[in-house]
């Protein structure tokens, strides 16, 4: 699973990356995401719950998708680069959605002696929508 | 009751260490695969893994124990979170250190949602510091309380 990083010259600008394509969500990945981050709101795995408070059953946790996007975004510029990530949830993610999530370089830059770039990054749904949008910056190595 | 006079509002700084097992856990849940996060005995966090602070270790809006969150009431039925942001002073922080984290309520403000209905933004600070005092990183949280039920199908 070990890719090379992309080097500083090959960077540009609009650059984009393999997408990650991932399997549909599962009950399964939501009970794993809050036990390992103690979020046990019960309108994510139990649907009499989340029906009282007007959803259609249970529904996933924006972070573990935000989570899994950070991963992705890691495995491209290396996860110890990594200097800021921003992510905005804007609309819920049900169990057996069909997300990819993708990158691109929005801008490359010199800052502290370092020199950086951001990316524009997304969980999109099979259906195009996007419940999530967000932004990193990375330092990388010359 | 939360309104602009709870901004500024601090919580008590609390210990946070970096499990290895709980932090190989979370990697795991967030499926990232780097072995960054997995091999030797200090492997690194993953750069969300701070969010875990207050839940595990400290405190946070629906679980604020004795802290001053104690008196924010958010009605949590209706809460849901619109936006996180970390920000890293340097890499993220490896496992067997132990952070003092720390939450701020930031900013509190009204909007008016597209069907109509007010909504309530509250934004908390929580910084992270090393055993020596160093900033290591900030996070930052919004989350919104809607007035009306949320829209079943789209969840807004």
């Amino acid at each position: 699973m070990k890719r090379s990083m992309p080097l500083w010259r090959d960077i540009e600008v609009d650059s984009e990356f393999a997408p990650l394509v991932d399997e549909p969500v599962t009950r399964t990945d939501i009970v794993r995401y809050q036990g390992a981050s103690g979020d046990f709101d019960a309108a994510h795995h139990d649907d009499d719950h989340a029906r009282k408070f007007g959803f259609r059953g249970i529904f996933s946790l924006g972070m573990l998708h935000g989570g899994i996007l950070a991963s992705y975004a890691c495995e491209l510029f290396g996860p110890q680069n990594i200097r800021r990530y921003r992510m905005r949830f804007r609309d819920i993610i049900w169990v057996g959605d069909r997300l990819t999530y993708t990158a691109k370089v929005t801008r490359k830059y010199e800052e502290k002696g370092e020199l950086r770039i951001d990316l524009d990054l997304r969980c999109q749904r099979s259906t195009d929508d996007v419940p999530i949008k967000a932004e990193a910056t990375f330092v990388v190595p010359l | 009751m939360v309104d602009t006079t709870s901004i500024g509002l601090i919580g008590y700084e609390y210990q946070f260490p970096i499990e290895r097992g709980k932090a190989r856990e979370f990697a795991q849940a967030v499926k990232a695969h780097d072995p960054v996060y997995f091999a030797g005995d200090e492997p690194l966090s993953h750069p969300t893994f701070l969010a875990t602070a207050g839940r595990f270790w400290g405190y946070t809006f629906d679980t604020p124990g004795d802290s001053v969150f104690a008196s924010v009431d958010l009605n949590r039925s209706l809460l849901l979170h619109a936006e996180e942001e970390f920000v890293f002073y340097g890499p993220p922080p490896r496992a067997g250190t132990t952070l003092l984290a720390q939450t701020k309520i930031t900013d509190v403000s009204r909007k008016e949602g597209r069907k109509g209905g007010a909504m309530l933004f509250v934004v908390t600070e929580t910084s992270y510091k090393d055993e020596h005092g160093e900033l290591i990183a900030v996070s930052r949280t919004t989350v919104v309380k809607t007035q009306d039920s949320p829209d079943a199908e789209r969840g807004k």
